[in-house]
């Protein structure tokens, strides 16, 4: 397979690539790249028009808005990773239980789900939050858990077309266990569908993300979170002042759609179709 | 028929539960250490009160929480069907439109457009629009409420960019889904035959391939419906309409659980209506389900 | 522009004598920057009603030829060359109004699967009016002439069927629909891909027998494409044959089944299981190699590489065609040496035939197997309460059709799915747990399986060496040390080289894998191999060897089989016993030679003439258009009454018929003394081939 993903010479699988890199980079080094400190208060220089010094402009506390957005990405990569690593992992391992077994299990797993994914997803992380706090841990868990039915309920239906492959039974009578044969048999077939589904949920993870900072349900300030930002800064559209609110706005559908992009480019290559 | 004999009588409660376990856990903990039957006995109380229609009273508003719940509701339908109205046409029409002229400008353009607006968060879609609908080109309103005298031309007028905001990630998942559809329809052994037997082109397409291709779409549209209610908390607290989502926004913020979970339970249902409208869809357009159904 | 098209449409009086002229057709599809060629230099014409069969195996490029005349090839696919007239219209190059007018006018196509070729969502009834409103029908006008079509095809109950959409039908059925909506133009050609190979076998034959009267009837000329050389006997005045590619001979029918001129057509007819051959007399004829893989370069003969006669030359160049006789002509250098191929090469010589006496022990035994499964409320007994015996070193031979239960039969033989309460499975005189879950090590390794499906058998994800390294880990009882020349041992049991050892699945051809998939079985050393449907997804030129491979094993290693096919023919080579099940029923079981021979079940004698598709001419067997109505209605009598040619009356539907114990061991379940019907297939069996069904039921 790693064969067929180094053929992946797709112009949008390369455009997203690179936009994702740059995010990763600004992630990695963040407060070293940024040309101005992204949470010192300036009263002097507050809403300052976009202009060569500060090429975003400045937000109402004199923050540059450009060095807010380079070290604002911290937050949306490592959540959105952790969030959809969390929601894979665990969509993961129920989808192979209710397909490998089916019957009881499924039934069993597929209400619980129902149920959950029947509240959306911004909703349930909202309550979530609401009742855990602000905490990392909190809300990874509260944007991934959801999010991990309905990776189950893909893994699933992958899991029940595979689980009737003469392979499949083939393991059985040698005696196999049931981990081996989930793990060993069934999952390498549909590792495709897990990295699109992994993809996948990152970006609906950073979405989830981006609109509980809106919301100043999510990270709390002074992180320069990009939803943050916004929340902060968006009454102020109305006397026009769009600049602070626009570019970290361009920056969260920038790294969605670089997601969404490489998650085409995959799905076009035939991985986990 | 499995829907409505299985999760119907279940799901609603369990949703409550599922939701709003953790909280009243958390609740309960604080007053009175490690006591666990309150929970149960509560939600039972709770659960009881709801059934009624009490759903108890709002810890902010000292108001019963029916009677916040009933305007902000009707609120929030307003706002969904005016966003539908506008939207599903012109999703259906993009998604086909694209699927049979496959790779040109049109497709690209379309689908690239339609998987930006899918993939962006609602919020960051709306003040685009405000941007640039309402400020640089102030064709629209900022305000998503008209004043309370207001005629139905003017409240539809006021609702129209909130409405697009929230429905445009619809926009996207029916237009890609369409999409999908007609090429798979396209290159059906059915589409096949239907060219060897010496059909025109717009004779498969409008016999044959958009029926297959509607389907599939529609059944994306009715689920997808209830995800409208996770986007109305963002597009109701930008635009500050007054529906459930700035109901349930203000509740989260201000930790008023009686609010929270019976706006919860009313999503809950709504999703499982949806689902269960969808099913009915799917019957109805597809006969091999219906008589799948009708036989059981 | 206007002109040339207009030329291109009426072209010179010369073809109007053919339905359809291709000349120097070479066409190629475009695979990541690569083009590769699928069908070269094709020549090949059919008479206004004429019938022309083109027999090949897959990836031979046949299916491509019928979508290129239709004008309708996949989107990478290009026209290197030639010239393909249809209906008097030069289709190469063509636009697409000129295509449209071909295909609303002169030609129609019916293709392989039946169930997929008709709209999901559209009632009939609208899918055949449509090709009525094409040639400027009204609706009531429509409605009639569709009632019409449909009676033609013999479907009794056409108002109900033009209500009905296409899932509600049987497969057979859904066919009938699409015939009827192929003839509704009445085209001047009838192209059918692969027509019937989706279908049952009996139900394959009322189709043929339909698709011939109404051709011969409506003077329509006729593409018959198939990989069935069976069918094309007797459907088709010419045929062709199409290997890699390239036609390699075409001639009138009789004259190339009867003295082929190309070692290809030779090689295949002979290595077909024959209705009179069985392992313990011969071998099957093969032919070596595998089939090349499609788009594969060739500069010679495309077939030299498995070519038991040819000479250097032929790797050269491609040979031109040598005429052999008026309309009879061969692409080989040496056509005189193919006479002998197959019948001079002296089939092996099988090793002493064991006795299959009473003395050895049942190496398999059953007693009241039954599964029911449930479906909602409704219950179907896919098996029921099936008692066998099988002798060490036996095979027992099951057939049947879709839905007979013969794969639920070996699913509970092998533990995969659990029998109802109840039922025994014996193994070498040891009881077996009822799921495989439960058996022990012994039990397991003393049974193997070979499954259907070469493609699913092997873990497209785990390489060969993993997967036999993995049966003998769990299975084996060697040490770890010795584990790697067991692997290469074992491999070379099944004829297979161990540079293969470390290649993925994908990288196998369906020979191979399934070769693979037998040496995975026998690394536990069983004593018991289940093969559900082995050959099924081979081609008929591995399929020989294969068959032979299982043989040979079979006398090496004493084993003893439960081989499960719908293909009688495979079937009776290789069976000592043969279970003949019908609705999970056991309607016959018959030992040795005697089970091929009458007296048999009135199914069994079906399936019999199925298989030598003698009965083909005869016009009055009863119409099996009803199949799925009956499927539950079957009762309390015998299951295979609805359907039955030699249906006494109501005794059959009411009575479930008693088991008839004939001298030799053949058991058969039918109210039919087995006498009479001993005395009435006998008369069949004879040369009065035309009334093999139409014969006389016995009345009581």
């Amino acid at each position: 397979m790693s064969g067929r993903l180094w053929r992946l010479r797709k112009k949008g699988f390369v455009i997203g690539a690179a936009i994702l890199l740059f995010w990763t980079l600004c992630a990695v080094l963040g407060p070293a790249i940024a040309p101005y400190s992204a949470v010192k208060v300036d009263l002097d220089s507050e809403l300052l028009y976009p202009s060569l010094t500060h090429p975003f402009g400045t937000d109402d506390l004199g923050r540059d808005v450009l060095s807010r957005v380079i070290v604002g990405a911290r937050d949306i990569v490592t959540y959105s990773l952790c969030a959809a690593a969390f929601a894979t992992f665990l969509g993961l391992c129920l989808g192979l239980l209710a397909g490998y077994f089916g019957r009881v299990i499924d039934g069993v797993l597929s209400r619980i789900g129902e149920t959950i994914m029947s509240i959306p997803g911004l909703i349930f992380a909202l309550l979530v939050v609401t009742a855990l706090g602000h905490s990392f841990f909190a809300i990874v868990f509260a944007i991934g858990f959801g999010d991990a039915w309905a990776v189950a309920r893909t893994i699933k239906s992958v899991v029940i077309t595979l689980r009737y492959q003469d392979y499949v039974s083939m393991a059985q009578l040698r005696g196999e266990s049931s981990l081996y044969i989930m793990f060993r048999e069934l999952l390498p077939n549909a590792l495709g569908v897990v990295l699109v589904e992994f993809t996948t949920r990152i970006g609906l993870s950073a979405f989830a993300l981006a609109s509980l900072a809106f919301l100043g349900l999510g990270v709390q300030p002074p992180e320069p979170a990009w939803g943050l930002q916004i929340s902060a800064q968006y009454t102020q559209l109305m006397t026009g002042i769009w600049w602070p609110v626009l570019f970290p706005a361009l920056a969260i559908a920038s790294f969605v759609i670089a997601i969404y992009l490489m998650v085409d480019a995959l799905q076009d290559r035939g991985v986990g179709a | 028929m499995f829907f409505l004999g299985q999760v119907l009588p279940g799901s609603p409660g369990l949703a409550i539960l599922g939701a709003s376990a953790t909280p009243e856990a958390v609740d309960t903990l604080n007053r009175s250490l490690g006591y666990d039957r309150p929970v149960v006995v509560r939600y039972l109380d709770w659960l009881q009160g709801a059934l009624h229609g009490d759903f108890g009273e709002s810890v902010i508003y000292g108001l019963p929480v029916s009677q916040l719940l009933g305007a902000a509701a009707f609120n929030s339908i307003k706002l969904c069907i005016v966003a539908l109205v506008v939207i599903l046409p012109l999703s259906l029409f993009g998604g086909i439109s694209t699927g049979v002229f496959r790779g040109s400008v049109w497709d690209r353009v379309v689908t690239m457009f339609a998987m930006s607006v899918m993939v962006v968060p609602e919020f960051v879609t709306g003040i685009v629009l405000i941007v640039v609908f309402a400020i640089k080109i102030p064709l629209f309103p900022v305000a998503a409420t008209a004043a309370p005298d207001a005629g139905f031309l003017s409240t539809l007028y006021h609702l129209i960019l909130p409405s697009i905001a929230l429905a445009a990630v619809l926009f996207g998942y029916v237009a890609r889904v369409a999409r999908a559809g007609t090429i798979e329809a396209f290159e059906a052994d059915y589409t096949r035959t239907a060219f060897v037997k010496g059909l025109s082109t717009s004779r498969v397409v409008i016999g044959h391939v958009v029926p297959n291709a509607v389907l599939p779409a529609v059944m994306v549209i009715a689920t997808q419906v209830g995800y409208l209610f996770g986007g109305l908390v963002v597009i109701e607290r930008l635009f500050n309409y007054p529906g459930l989502g700035l109901l349930i926004f203000q509740a989260a913020a201000h930790k008023d659980f009686p609010t929270l979970q019976a706006s919860a339970l009313v999503i809950g249902c709504t999703y499982i209506v949806m689902t269960l409208v969808a099913d009915l869809l799917q019957m109805t357009l597809n006969p091999r389900v219906r008589s799948e159904v009708l036989s059981q | 522009m206007k002109e040339q098209e207009k030329q291109r449409e009426i072209a010179p009086g010369a073809e109007e004598r053919f339905a359809l002229l291709v000349r120097g057709l070479t066409v190629g599809f475009d695979v990541q920057g690569r083009t590769q060629t699928v069908l070269r230099d094709l020549n090949l014409s059919i008479r206004q009603n004429g019938s022309y069969g083109l027999v090949g195996e897959s990836g031979c490029g046949k299916s491509s030829l019928a979508l290129t005349i239709a004008g309708y090839l996949a989107r990478n696919a290009r026209i290197l060359s030639g010239s393909v007239v249809a209906g008097g219209v030069e289709v190469v190059g063509a636009n697409r109004k000129v295509l449209r007018r071909l295909r609303r006018d002169h030609i129609s196509m019916v293709f392989q699967d039946p169930a997929r070729s008709l709209n999901p969502i559209m009632h009939i009834g609208r899918q055949i009016r449509e090709c009525f409103a094409l040639r400027g029908m009204g609706r009531q006008e429509s409605i009639s002439a569709a009632l019409q079509a449909l009676e033609e095809v013999q479907i009794s109950d056409p108002e109900r069927v033009m209500r009905s959409c296409a899932y509600e039908l049987s497969g057979g059925m859904q066919q009938r629909v699409i015939i009827a909506m192929a003839l509704a133009k009445n085209p001047d050609l009838l192209i059918l891909d692969e027509p019937t190979t989706a279908l049952d076998a009996t139900v394959e034959m009322e189709v043929l027998r339909l698709i011939r009267r109404l051709t011969a009837a409506r003077n329509i000329a006729l593409l018959m494409i198939s990989h069935n050389f069976r069918i094309v006997e007797q459907l088709c005045e010419r045929v062709g044959v199409l290997y890699a590619g390239s036609l390699v001979e075409e001639g009138p029918t009789g004259q190339v089944f009867e003295r082929p001129g190309h070692p290809y057509t030779a090689s295949l007819l002979a290595c077909v299981p024959g209705p009179n051959i069985v392992k313990a007399e011969s071998r099957l004829f093969t032919i070596s190699g595998e089939l090349p893989r499609l788009g594969q370069q060739v500069t010679g003969c495309s077939f030299e590489p498995r070519c038991p006669v040819s000479e250097r030359e032929c790797a050269a160049r491609f040979p031109p065609a040598l005429r052999l006789a008026q309309e009879r002509w061969v692409h080989c250098f040496f056509p005189e040496r193919a006479e002998g191929l197959g019948r001079a090469v002296p089939p092996l010589p099988a090793p002493a035939t064991r006795t299959t006496s009473g003395q050895s022990a049942p190496a398999l035994k059953t007693i009241s197997l039954r599964k029911t499964f449930h479906h909602g409320s409704a219950l179907l007994t896919a098996v029921d309460g099936i008692d066998l015996e099988v002798l060490r070193g036996e095979t027992l031979g099951i057939v049947g059709e879709t839905g007979s239960g013969k794969s639920t039969l070996a699913k509970l033989v092998l533990g995969l799915q659990r029998p109802d309460a109840g039922s025994i499975i014996e193994l070498d005189g040891r009881s077996l747990a009822p799921a495989v879950t439960e058996r022990t090590k012994q039990d397991l390794r003393a049974i193997g399986a070979v499954l259907q499906n070469p493609d699913t058998t092997l873990n497209p994800r785990h390489t060969i060496r993993y997967a036999l390294d993995r049966s003998l880990a769990m299975l084996g009882t060697v040490p770890k040390s010795q584990r790697k020349a067991e692997v290469s041992a074992i491999l070379s049991k099944v004829r297979l080289r161990e540079e293969i050892l470390d290649l993925y699945p994908s990288h196998l051809s369906g020979g191979m894998k399934q070769r693979v998939s037998i040496a995975r079985a026998l690394i536990s050393h069983p004593t018991t191999l289940v093969c559900d449907e082995a050959t099924s997804g081979l081609d008929v030129s591995v399929q020989a060897a294969f068959l032979n491979l299982l043989v040979e094993l079979q006398s090496e290693l004493d084993l003893t089989y439960v081989f499960i096919s719908h293909d009688l023919r495979v079937v009776q080579y290789i069976s000592d016993r043969l279970l003949v099940m019908h609705r999970g029923v056991a309607v016959e079981l018959g030992v040795g030679a005697q089970a091929f021979k009458p007296p048999f079940h009135p199914y069994t004698e079906l399936l019999m003439d199925s298989a030598e598709r003698r009965s083909i001419e005869s016009a009055s067997s009863p119409l099996r258009q009803t199949r799925q109505d009956n499927r539950s209605s079957a009762g309390t009598g015998c299951v295979f009454h609805p359907l039955c040619p030699r249906k006494l009356g109501s005794i059959c539907e009411m009575q479930k018929p008693p088991v008839q114990t004939l001298p030799g061991g053949k058991q058969i379940r039918c109210h039919i003394p087995a006498g009479e019907l001993a005395q009435l297939q006998a008369k069949v069996s004879g040369d009065d081939v035309a009334n093999s069904l139409s014969a006389p039921v016995a009345n009581e």
